[in-house]
Protein backbone atom coordinates (compact mmCIF):
# COMPACT_ATOMS: atom_id res chain seq x y z
CA UNK A 1 0.00 0.00 0.00
CA UNK A 2 1.32 3.09 -1.31
CA UNK A 3 0.43 5.41 2.64
CA UNK A 4 2.38 8.14 3.13
CA UNK A 5 2.90 8.46 6.49
CA UNK A 6 2.68 12.26 7.74
CA UNK A 7 -0.05 15.01 7.47
CA UNK A 8 1.07 17.26 4.83
CA UNK A 9 2.39 20.48 6.14
CA UNK A 10 0.23 23.78 5.70
CA UNK A 11 0.62 26.03 2.99
CA UNK A 12 1.67 29.72 3.82
CA UNK A 13 -2.00 30.85 2.91
CA UNK A 14 -3.26 27.82 4.64
CA UNK A 15 -1.51 29.24 8.11
CA UNK A 16 -3.58 32.48 8.01
CA UNK A 17 -6.54 30.00 8.15
CA UNK A 18 -5.55 27.57 10.78
CA UNK A 19 -4.06 30.79 13.05
CA UNK A 20 -7.70 32.25 12.78
CA UNK A 21 -9.45 29.01 13.87
CA UNK A 22 -6.70 28.61 17.01
CA UNK A 23 -7.64 32.15 17.78
CA UNK A 24 -11.26 31.59 17.63
CA UNK A 25 -11.21 28.69 19.29
CA UNK A 26 -8.89 29.68 22.00
CA UNK A 27 -11.26 32.81 22.46
CA UNK A 28 -14.68 31.18 22.36
CA UNK A 29 -12.80 28.56 25.07
CA UNK A 30 -11.92 32.03 27.48
CA UNK A 31 -15.57 33.12 27.18
CA UNK A 32 -17.16 30.21 27.81
CA UNK A 33 -15.78 29.60 31.10
CA UNK A 34 -16.36 32.84 31.93
CA UNK A 35 -19.56 32.48 31.11
CA UNK A 36 -20.25 29.55 33.10
CA UNK A 37 -18.49 31.01 36.69
CA UNK A 38 -20.94 34.11 35.66
CA UNK A 39 -23.78 31.52 35.58
CA UNK A 40 -23.14 29.87 38.57
CA UNK A 41 -23.55 33.08 39.94
CA UNK A 42 -26.86 33.38 38.79
CA UNK A 43 -26.40 35.32 35.68
CA UNK A 44 -28.90 35.09 32.80
CA UNK A 45 -28.65 35.52 28.97
CA UNK A 46 -30.29 38.47 29.58
CA UNK A 47 -28.08 39.71 32.29
CA UNK A 48 -25.47 39.46 29.44
CA UNK A 49 -27.70 41.32 26.70
CA UNK A 50 -28.77 44.39 28.65
CA UNK A 51 -24.59 44.76 29.71
CA UNK A 52 -23.52 44.76 26.16
CA UNK A 53 -27.18 46.53 24.85
CA UNK A 54 -28.07 43.70 22.63
CA UNK A 55 -31.06 41.52 22.74
CA UNK A 56 -31.04 37.75 24.41
CA UNK A 57 -30.99 36.30 21.05
CA UNK A 58 -27.44 37.79 19.68
CA UNK A 59 -26.24 36.57 23.04
CA UNK A 60 -27.47 33.02 22.51
CA UNK A 61 -25.68 32.97 19.00
CA UNK A 62 -22.50 34.46 20.24
CA UNK A 63 -23.20 31.38 22.54
CA UNK A 64 -23.66 29.00 20.19
CA UNK A 65 -20.32 29.35 18.50
CA UNK A 66 -17.73 32.29 17.42
CA UNK A 67 -18.41 31.59 13.59
CA UNK A 68 -19.03 35.60 13.33
CA UNK A 69 -17.04 36.89 15.86
CA UNK A 70 -14.67 39.58 15.37
CA UNK A 71 -12.19 41.17 18.06
CA UNK A 72 -14.46 44.08 18.94
CA UNK A 73 -17.94 41.09 19.53
CA UNK A 74 -14.60 39.24 21.83
CA UNK A 75 -14.25 42.92 23.70
CA UNK A 76 -17.67 43.67 23.78
CA UNK A 77 -18.63 40.53 25.79
CA UNK A 78 -15.34 40.43 27.90
CA UNK A 79 -16.73 44.29 28.59
CA UNK A 80 -20.23 42.55 28.98
CA UNK A 81 -19.25 40.04 31.20
CA UNK A 82 -17.62 42.83 33.49
CA UNK A 83 -14.11 40.79 33.14
CA UNK A 84 -10.52 41.44 32.37
CA UNK A 85 -9.02 39.78 29.25
CA UNK A 86 -5.07 38.26 29.07
CA UNK A 87 -3.40 36.86 26.41
CA UNK A 88 -0.62 34.39 26.36
CA UNK A 89 1.32 33.51 22.97
CA UNK A 90 4.12 31.05 23.47
CA UNK A 91 6.59 30.01 21.45
CA UNK A 92 5.88 26.18 20.03
CA UNK A 93 9.68 24.99 20.53
CA UNK A 94 9.26 25.50 24.50
CA UNK A 95 7.02 23.03 26.26
CA UNK A 96 3.23 24.55 26.92
CA UNK A 97 2.26 26.21 30.01
CA UNK A 98 -0.28 24.75 30.70
CA UNK A 99 1.26 22.27 33.45
CA UNK A 100 1.44 19.34 30.82
CA UNK A 101 3.34 16.95 32.24
CA UNK A 102 2.59 13.83 30.92
CA UNK A 103 2.27 12.66 26.89
CA UNK A 104 -1.20 10.48 26.07
CA UNK A 105 1.12 8.76 23.29
CA UNK A 106 3.82 8.14 26.04
CA UNK A 107 2.05 4.36 26.34
CA UNK A 108 2.30 3.63 22.44
CA UNK A 109 6.08 4.57 22.34
CA UNK A 110 6.67 2.29 25.12
CA UNK A 111 4.90 -0.19 23.14
CA UNK A 112 6.83 0.82 19.93
CA UNK A 113 10.15 1.23 21.77
CA UNK A 114 10.27 -2.12 23.77
CA UNK A 115 9.81 -3.79 20.64
CA UNK A 116 12.45 -2.02 18.75
CA UNK A 117 14.73 -2.31 21.71
CA UNK A 118 13.94 -6.62 22.35
CA UNK A 119 14.36 -7.53 19.00
CA UNK A 120 18.03 -7.12 18.97
CA UNK A 121 18.51 -8.46 22.16
CA UNK A 122 21.37 -11.31 21.91
CA UNK A 123 20.13 -14.54 22.87
CA UNK A 124 20.73 -16.83 25.11
CA UNK A 125 21.44 -13.71 27.71
CA UNK A 126 25.19 -15.13 28.85
CA UNK A 127 25.74 -11.66 30.66
CA UNK A 128 23.89 -9.29 32.46
CA UNK A 129 25.52 -6.75 30.44
CA UNK A 130 22.90 -7.22 27.15
CA UNK A 131 19.98 -6.97 29.26
CA UNK A 132 21.06 -3.70 30.88
CA UNK A 133 21.75 -1.92 27.54
CA UNK A 134 18.67 -3.23 26.40
CA UNK A 135 16.84 -1.44 29.42
CA UNK A 136 18.66 1.35 28.96
CA UNK A 137 17.65 1.51 24.88
CA UNK A 138 14.16 1.20 26.48
CA UNK A 139 14.14 3.81 29.07
CA UNK A 140 16.39 6.08 26.60
CA UNK A 141 13.81 5.93 23.91
CA UNK A 142 10.69 6.65 26.47
CA UNK B 1 -3.77 -7.75 23.28
CA UNK B 2 -3.77 -4.49 24.66
CA UNK B 3 -5.00 -1.42 22.80
CA UNK B 4 -1.72 0.27 22.24
CA UNK B 5 -0.12 -3.30 20.82
CA UNK B 6 -2.43 -3.11 18.57
CA UNK B 7 -2.17 0.54 17.72
CA UNK B 8 1.74 0.05 17.38
CA UNK B 9 1.13 -2.99 15.61
CA UNK B 10 -1.11 -0.51 13.06
CA UNK B 11 1.76 2.18 12.98
CA UNK B 12 4.60 -0.15 12.02
CA UNK B 13 2.35 -1.86 9.44
CA UNK B 14 1.68 1.84 7.97
CA UNK B 15 -2.29 1.60 8.27
CA UNK B 16 -2.87 4.42 10.80
CA UNK B 17 -1.22 7.27 11.48
CA UNK B 18 -0.85 9.51 14.84
CA UNK B 19 -1.41 13.29 14.51
CA UNK B 20 1.12 14.82 17.12
CA UNK B 21 0.43 18.32 17.94
CA UNK B 22 2.83 20.71 16.29
CA UNK B 23 6.16 21.97 18.36
CA UNK B 24 7.17 21.05 21.86
CA UNK B 25 2.97 20.68 22.97
CA UNK B 26 2.17 17.64 24.81
CA UNK B 27 -0.69 15.40 23.88
CA UNK B 28 -3.26 14.90 26.23
CA UNK B 29 -5.81 12.83 23.85
CA UNK B 30 -4.81 10.49 20.89
CA UNK B 31 -5.69 10.36 17.72
CA UNK B 32 -4.73 8.51 14.26
CA UNK B 33 -5.92 8.97 11.12
CA UNK B 34 -6.66 5.90 8.58
CA UNK B 35 -4.83 5.40 5.39
CA UNK B 36 -8.01 7.19 3.48
CA UNK B 37 -8.55 9.90 6.35
CA UNK B 38 -5.33 10.92 5.91
CA UNK B 39 -5.21 10.88 1.84
CA UNK B 40 -8.17 12.88 1.72
CA UNK B 41 -6.37 15.46 4.64
CA UNK B 42 -3.13 15.57 2.12
CA UNK B 43 -5.17 15.46 -0.88
CA UNK B 44 -5.01 19.37 -2.62
CA UNK B 45 -8.04 18.52 -4.35
CA UNK B 46 -9.99 16.93 -2.08
CA UNK B 47 -13.32 18.62 -1.27
CA UNK B 48 -12.96 19.41 2.47
CA UNK B 49 -9.79 20.86 1.52
CA UNK B 50 -10.62 22.82 -1.49
CA UNK B 51 -13.85 24.04 0.78
CA UNK B 52 -13.11 24.38 3.81
CA UNK B 53 -9.51 24.13 4.20
CA UNK B 54 -6.77 22.43 5.82
CA UNK B 55 -6.27 25.02 9.04
CA UNK B 56 -9.79 24.34 10.22
CA UNK B 57 -9.28 20.76 10.08
CA UNK B 58 -6.19 20.93 11.66
CA UNK B 59 -7.15 23.16 14.36
CA UNK B 60 -9.80 20.34 14.97
CA UNK B 61 -7.60 18.00 15.56
CA UNK B 62 -5.20 20.36 18.05
CA UNK B 63 -8.40 20.92 19.79
CA UNK B 64 -8.73 17.06 20.50
CA UNK B 65 -5.22 15.80 21.33
CA UNK B 66 -4.47 19.42 23.45
CA UNK B 67 -7.15 18.32 25.90
CA UNK B 68 -9.24 21.29 24.95
CA UNK B 69 -12.42 21.25 26.47
CA UNK B 70 -15.71 19.37 25.57
CA UNK B 71 -18.17 21.74 25.89
CA UNK B 72 -21.32 20.27 25.86
CA UNK B 73 -24.82 22.39 24.66
CA UNK B 74 -26.53 23.89 28.05
CA UNK B 75 -30.49 24.13 28.55
CA UNK B 76 -31.81 24.90 31.91
CA UNK B 77 -29.26 23.23 33.31
CA UNK B 78 -28.92 20.28 31.33
CA UNK B 79 -26.23 19.14 29.04
CA UNK B 80 -26.49 17.54 25.68
CA UNK B 81 -24.12 16.93 23.36
CA UNK B 82 -22.07 20.50 22.41
CA UNK B 83 -20.56 22.23 19.45
CA UNK B 84 -17.08 19.61 18.90
CA UNK B 85 -17.90 15.91 19.42
CA UNK B 86 -20.95 14.20 19.41
CA UNK B 87 -22.33 10.23 19.03
CA UNK B 88 -23.85 9.69 16.01
CA UNK B 89 -27.59 8.05 16.19
CA UNK B 90 -27.14 4.40 14.91
CA UNK B 91 -27.42 1.65 13.60
CA UNK B 92 -24.42 1.92 13.05
CA UNK B 93 -23.42 2.02 16.65
CA UNK B 94 -20.53 3.76 18.27
CA UNK B 95 -19.83 6.72 15.00
CA UNK B 96 -19.04 9.74 16.17
CA UNK B 97 -18.23 12.96 14.28
CA UNK B 98 -15.68 15.83 15.30
CA UNK B 99 -17.82 18.99 14.13
CA UNK B 100 -15.43 21.59 12.49
CA UNK B 101 -18.29 24.45 12.17
CA UNK B 102 -16.81 28.04 11.83
CA UNK B 103 -15.70 27.99 7.96
CA UNK B 104 -18.99 28.59 5.67
CA UNK B 105 -18.67 25.26 4.28
CA UNK B 106 -18.81 22.80 7.11
CA UNK B 107 -16.55 19.29 7.92
CA UNK B 108 -17.30 16.69 9.39
CA UNK B 109 -14.39 14.15 10.96
CA UNK B 110 -15.81 10.43 11.53
CA UNK B 111 -14.59 7.87 13.61
CA UNK B 112 -14.83 5.88 16.39
CA UNK B 113 -13.41 5.47 19.82
CA UNK B 114 -10.35 2.60 20.27
CA UNK B 115 -10.33 3.25 23.83
CA UNK B 116 -10.86 6.57 26.20
CA UNK B 117 -9.03 9.65 24.98
CA UNK B 118 -8.18 7.52 21.57
CA UNK B 119 -9.95 8.42 18.62
CA UNK B 120 -9.66 6.59 14.98
CA UNK B 121 -10.40 9.01 12.25
CA UNK B 122 -12.28 7.09 9.24
CA UNK B 123 -13.00 10.03 6.95
CA UNK B 124 -13.70 13.28 6.05
CA UNK B 125 -16.63 15.53 4.55
CA UNK B 126 -17.94 18.30 4.01
CA UNK B 127 -21.79 19.00 5.44
CA UNK B 128 -23.16 19.85 2.03
CA UNK B 129 -21.94 16.58 1.04
CA UNK B 130 -23.55 14.75 4.31
CA UNK B 131 -26.93 16.11 3.86
CA UNK B 132 -27.19 15.18 0.04
CA UNK B 133 -29.40 11.01 -0.25
CA UNK B 134 -28.47 8.69 1.79
CA UNK B 135 -24.75 10.40 2.27
CA UNK B 136 -24.90 10.20 6.41
CA UNK B 137 -26.24 6.35 6.86
CA UNK B 138 -23.50 5.57 3.67
CA UNK B 139 -20.18 7.67 5.70
CA UNK B 140 -21.17 6.08 8.73
CA UNK B 141 -21.26 2.48 7.24
CA UNK B 142 -18.07 2.92 5.95
CA UNK B 143 -16.62 4.19 9.22
CA UNK B 144 -17.65 0.91 10.75
CA UNK B 145 -16.82 -1.03 7.79
CA UNK B 146 -12.99 0.59 7.98
CA UNK B 147 -12.78 0.06 11.79
CA UNK B 148 -13.33 -4.19 10.88
CA UNK B 149 -10.90 -3.94 8.30
CA UNK B 150 -7.86 -2.75 10.32
CA UNK B 151 -9.48 -3.80 14.00
CA UNK B 152 -11.72 -7.28 12.99
CA UNK B 153 -11.42 -8.82 16.71
CA UNK B 154 -12.01 -5.54 18.47
CA UNK B 155 -14.89 -3.91 19.79
CA UNK B 156 -14.69 0.11 19.37
CA UNK B 157 -15.46 1.42 22.98
CA UNK B 158 -18.69 2.18 23.99
CA UNK B 159 -20.18 4.17 27.00
CA UNK B 160 -23.20 6.35 28.72
CA UNK B 161 -22.02 9.12 28.89
CA UNK B 162 -19.31 11.18 27.62
CA UNK B 163 -16.82 10.83 30.59
CA UNK B 164 -16.50 6.76 29.01
CA UNK B 165 -14.91 8.60 26.45
CA UNK B 166 -13.08 11.26 27.90
CA UNK B 167 -10.83 11.88 30.77
CA UNK B 168 -11.03 15.52 31.30
CA UNK B 169 -11.62 18.78 30.62
CA UNK B 170 -15.52 17.99 29.23
CA UNK B 171 -19.15 18.78 30.50
CA UNK B 172 -21.00 15.62 30.93
CA UNK B 173 -23.91 14.91 28.90
CA UNK B 174 -25.56 11.43 28.30
CA UNK B 175 -24.83 9.32 24.84
CA UNK B 176 -28.48 9.50 23.13
CA UNK B 177 -28.69 6.00 21.06
CA UNK B 178 -32.79 6.36 21.02
CA UNK B 179 -35.38 8.73 19.51
CA UNK B 180 -35.72 10.22 15.69
CA UNK B 181 -32.38 10.18 13.92
CA UNK B 182 -30.96 13.82 13.43
CA UNK B 183 -27.83 13.45 12.24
Amino acid sequence: MNFPLELKALEKTELAEYGLAQVRDVAFDAFLRMWRYRQSQGWTQKRLADNIGRDKATVSKYLRGPANWTMRTLGELVQGLEADVQITIEPLEEPSQDGANYDAYDEHDWNTSRIKAVTPLPLPLATGTAVSSAIYSVVKNV
Amino acid sequence: MSTASLVGDLENAGRIVRYRPSGNRKARRCLFLTADALRTYNDDKSAVVLLAGRGAIKNAFDHWTLGRRIWGHQSRGIFTEGRFLKPLHPPPPNIWEIKVTEPVVQVRIFGLFLERDHFLVTSLHTRKFLDEGQNWLDVMNKSAAAWNALLPTVSPLTGHQIGDYVSENYDEFPIRTKGPRKN
